[in-house]
């Protein structure tokens, strides 16, 4: 008991052999417990979710000898076993895709999972071109003549990303999975005579199973049964706008070649489009934009989606506006309006020639924040803490600054003898990433509403700004290091 | 019956109507379903001496003479519409009172009809809050159809000062009406700005339809429409705003948690 | 000292509390005795059921205004409430989130009714919801006696209250039955709403005083301030 609920603060004992005693008696509880009545399960950390925020907080868990000895769980309601067997030919790639930043795949290569991602699907890329469809004022995020083109960001499919981290664990071992498992329910536990889990959150497996958790991570997404669970309520608002996806094939590999990968992304009215690339000659679209938008470029046949996603980068909005009215033969149209308008084909991504079958879908887009990330046993992660546009391309990076700072906190409680799920012990995480979290999520925000003016006064004010900072190399240097995630931190 | 005693008893009656009246400026009263409603705005010698005038309000107008041939066609002397103290107000106020009763009737029947009409299921029922509250007052417009050549009249007579709250009240019931009949039940700060809205955007339609020539009154139905929906994509702006401040006051107390302030 | 007020014989009990502000309802008014005469001239049978006064409407629409009122700031300050205790004290979190669950319910159910019967909601609305986020906050603040007192001072008038608004129907009703007309079920099924959500409020009130709300210090200059302004709380939403 004394073990199970340590009163913290003042025991000092080495980590290691506290937990293993620790594990100790909590096996021997079970098996007494076993013959009298159903008991739950013991473990020191629970996480509800194995996308790619859960995967890398268990990986990064296992990964230290100082958390190693911990009992750990995944509880997933997909079957995992698709993700382990993940494969696709070199020519196909997922429409799921994001941008990690150096940072994030540091992190990533520190818990050893980096090497478990299929790099040659991994396409890095060195620079930014972003631009205002009504004024086309332009910024490019390039490096200084002379200066070794630095990467900027790795966009990876998410798959590959999670099949590699769930590579990584198997590798490490020690993880109960409860692979495909819904959970029914997230109650407390009880106080009986052995053992007081009045304060301990039960999870409820269907068939019956029970996992009691000294720390209960919801890494479950948007819509996160933990969080419910932990009554931390979540505030935002939704953007009335759908985010498309697709994978599309370029004429060619890029102005820069196969070495000087360029990111694109023009701010329309509607929202932003962006194209960022992937291996050879392929892309990854993501085009915020109307759901009566989103739900026609999904009806369109490939040839006059192709031409609208062309066109997107390329005409003035009104003439945009206008192909999205049409129902079909926006590929005539655009041959026909292209003759009419001028541009640099250098500063606009490669035509599109191509978009490979079944990878066109839509999601809606909104932004979320927690009241708080934790709670008396309980941390939120990744998806489940915040939502975010994607138009800046960080939700997945902020999810793995979480599990970064959360990792660190669990490894601070071991080592100096603490409960390392009560609210005391997880200060530290939420203390480091609320503020920083909710700086980004309101820039962001900020950012999609500055440029859904199609006129008025700030749509010259907001050229002036893009143009200076375009002007200024060392504000711009300083801008890609933060977006790079490094350089001096800023929060 | 004697006239003489029909209007001492209607004048009582009328005083207590007056006092009863004044007390509604405020008051919303509990609307009970399976109680006995409490009796109407008009008795029924009033009613049968209005019913008769509102027949010549097309050719004479919300007049005294309109009142007088009614109180003929009813059977009544001229003398009394003196039980009627407010004279041609009286008549609008009847126009007012049973267009807005009618409005419940005529509500069920068109959105029934939109339920029954072939296409995509229950169209009625799903019909947004804010295009049941356009039908359903533009149904109130179209019932001034008859007499909206004498409209202009009407509104100066509701002008004038002692004439303004019992007319502004009347606006209000109408008002709730719409929004009663449009199933709307949200019963926090927006129930007033709400039926501020559709009161504005319904007068000012009203005023709009005097003057319009056009076959159908369709201008007045494009003038109504616009204005409800200025006042809604204004009414979003400020929902916007005010959301925003509660986000960021709310996201203000949470940072000071997260550093670890007890607050 | 209000335990005792869980039995049903609440409704008889108070009354002897708050008799200073006793309201009886006259079951006729003038405008009524009017179409009363007027009925038992034309039909000699009699009607089961009485049109409801001006008077009676008038009460009842600032009953459910007010009772609206209330339960919306009951959530506000529970909802404001939770987090300062809650991370002070994790064992109250079952507690709160059961008070707060309760009162929410409350709130949908005056909404539910203010929408039916067509009663204008209170105008003050926001200043409810600020004055009621502020009281919940700062009393949380304050600490876990602090938050509990507030409790227990909302609780006691609120149960005052309905037990207020019980009694005055209830004795409708006896007036009704006593003339030979028989009650509405709306009328019915809202005493006994009432009478649910009065007994649940108690129940919050015993609670609090469970939870240490009497070792706030000082407790009587908390309890009575509060209690003071939910009196006025009240007399301005009746009216307002």
């Amino acid at each position: 008991m004394e073990l199970l609920l340590l009163p913290g603060r003042q025991v000092r004992r080495p980590a290691l052999k506290l937990c293993r005693t620790g594990s100790l008696r909590v096996s021997a509880r079970i098996r007494r417990a076993y013959s009298s009545k159903p008991q739950p399960d013991i473990y020191d950390v629970v996480c509800v979710g194995g996308g790619p925020a859960g995967l890398s907080l268990l990986t990064a868990l296992r990964a230290n000898s100082a958390t190693a000895g911990l009992r750990v769980a995944l509880v997933e309601a997909q079957d995992l076993n698709k993700t382990r067997s993940w494969t696709l030919p070199p020519d196909r790639f997922s429409n799921r895709c994001s941008s990690l930043t150096p940072s994030s795949a540091r992190f990533l290569d520190k818990i050893g999972a980096w090497s478990h991602v299929k790099q040659e699907r991994v396409q890095p890329y060195q620079e930014m071109q972003v631009w205002d469809g009504v004024t086309d004022a332009r910024i490019e995020f390039d490096w200084a003549q002379g200066a070794t083109g630095s990467t900027i960001a790795y966009m990876t499919e998410n798959l590959n990303l999670t099949s590699g981290l769930l590579s990584r664990l198997d590798e490490l071992g020690g993880t109960t999975i409860f692979n495909a498992a819904k959970v029914e329910n997230i109650t407390l536990g009880e106080d009986t005579e052995d053992l007081d889990l009045s304060q301990w959150p039960i999870v409820h497996l269907s068939g019956g199973k029970q996992l009691a958790a000294r720390l209960l991570v919801g890494a479950d997404g948007a819509n996160s049964p933990v969080r419910t669970f932990a009554e931390i309520k979540s505030r935002g608002w939704d953007y009335n706008r759908h985010g498309v996806v697709a994978t599309l094939q370029l004429e060619d590999h890029g102005w820069g070649g196969d070495a000087m990968k360029i990111a694109y992304q023009r701010f329309l009215p509607t929202g932003p489009i962006a194209m960022l690339p992937m291996p050879g000659k392929f892309s990854t679209l993501v085009w915020s934009t109307t759901p009566s938008n989103a739900v026609l470029l999904k009806s369109l046949p490939a040839k006059d989606f192709i031409a609208l996603v062309n066109a997107a980068f390329r005409l003035r909005t009104v003439d945009l506006d206008f192909m999205h009215t049409m129902t079909s033969g926006q590929d005539d149209e655009l041959a026909w309006r292209l003759q009419h308008t001028s541009f640099v084909a250098e500063a606009i991504p490669q035509t599109v020639v191509g978009v490979q079958e079944g990878t066109i879908a839509s999601f809606p887009l909104k932004m979320r924040h927690a009241d708080t990330y934790i709670g008396e046993r309980v941390a939120l992660i990744g998806d489940a803490a915040h939502t975010t546009h994607p138009l800046a391309g960080q939700g997945l990076n902020l999810g793995q600054a979480d599990v970064e700072s959360l990792a660190k906190t669990i490894e601070y409680s071991v080592l100096h003898g603490q409960d390392l799920g009560t609210r005391m012990s997880l200060e530290g995480y939420n203390s480091e990433r609320y503020t920083k979290n909710h700086v980004f999520l309101g820039v962001v925000d900020k950012l999609h509403k500055l440029y859904s003016f199609e006129n008025g006064p700030l749509v010259p004010l907001r050229s002036l700004g893009l143009n200076a900072v375009n002007a200024m190399r060392p504000l711009k240097n300083f801008l890609m290091d933060q977006a790079a995630g490094k350089g001096v931190k800023l929060f | 019956m004697a006239p003489s005693r029909a209007f001492t008893r209607l004048a009582a009656h009328r005083r207590v109507l007056g006092v009863v009246g004044r007390q509604y400026q405020l008051q919303r009263p509990y609307y009970s379903y399976d109680h006995p409603p409490p009796p109407g705005p008009f008795n029924q010698t009033e009613h049968a001496i209005l019913s008769a005038a509102y027949t010549h309000v097309p050719e004479h107008g919300f007049t005294q003479h309109a009142l007088s041939l009614g109180a003929r066609d009813a059977g009544y002397l001229d003398i009394s519409t003196a039980v009627l103290p407010d004279g041609p107000f009286s008549l609008i106020q009847y126009h007012l009172i049973t267009k807005r009763q009618a409005l419940a009737p005529k509500s069920r029947a068109i959105f029934n009809a939109l339920d029954a009409a072939p296409g995509d299921g229950a169209k009625g029922q799903t019909m947004k809050i804010d295009d049941r509250v356009e039908r359903l007052a533009w149904e109130r417009l179209l019932s001034n159809a008859d007499v909206i050549h004498r409209w202009q009249q009407a509104l100066a007579v509701m002008a004038q000062p002692s004439h303004v709250p019992a007319s502004l009240r009347e606006l209000a019931l109408l008002a709730d009406e719409i929004y009663h009949l449009s199933g709307d039940g949200a019963v926090d700060p927006s129930w007033y700005t709400k039926r501020g809205t559709v009161s504005t955007a319904y007068v000012g339609a009203e005023l709009f339809m005097t003057n319009d020539r056009s076959p159908g009154f369709a201008q007045t139905r494009e003038f109504l429409q616009r204005r409800l929906e200025e006042s809604s994509k204004v009414g979003n702006a400020l929902g916007g705003v005010a959301q925003w401040m509660e986000f960021t006051a709310v996201a203000g107390v949470n940072i000071l948690r997260s550093k670890g302030m007890r607050i | 000292m209000r335990k005792s007020h869980q039995s049903p014989l609440h409704d008889f009990l108070v009354p002897a509390l708050v008799t200073p502000s006793r309201r009886f309802l006259s079951t006729t008014s003038r405008n009524n005795a009017n179409a009363a005469s007027v009925a038992d001239a034309s039909a000699p049978q009699k009607p089961k059921r009485k049109p409801l006064t001006q008077e009676q409407r008038d009460f009842l629409s600032s009953a459910l205004r007010v009772n609206q009122a209330g339960e919306l700031a009951a959530t506000l300050i529970y909802t404001a409430q939770t987090p300062p205790l809650v991370n002070a004290h994790p064992h109250l979190r079952p507690l709160l989130s059961h008070m707060y669950d309760q009162e929410a319910g409350h709130l949908r159910t005056f909404n539910a009714l203010i929408a039916k019967h067509r009663v204008r909601p209170t105008a003050l609305y926001p200043v409810w919801s600020a004055a009621a986020t502020a009281l919940g906050w700062g009393t949380a603040v304050l600490g876990r006696e602090a938050a509990m007192a507030c409790t227990e001072a909302v609780e006691t008038e609120i149960g005052d209250h309905y037990n207020e608004q019980i009694r005055t129907l209830l004795e409708m009703f006896e007036r009704w039955e006593a003339e030979g007309y028989e009650v509405g079920d709306d009328l019915r099924d809202l005493t006994n709403t009432l009478r649910r959500i009065r007994d649940e409020e108690l129940e919050h009130l015993d609670h609090a005083v469970e939870h240490d709300a009497k070792q706030a210090r000082p407790y009587w200059l908390l309890t009575g301030v509060i209690r003071a302004g939910c009196r006025g709380a009240i007399w301005a939403s009746e009216r307002v």
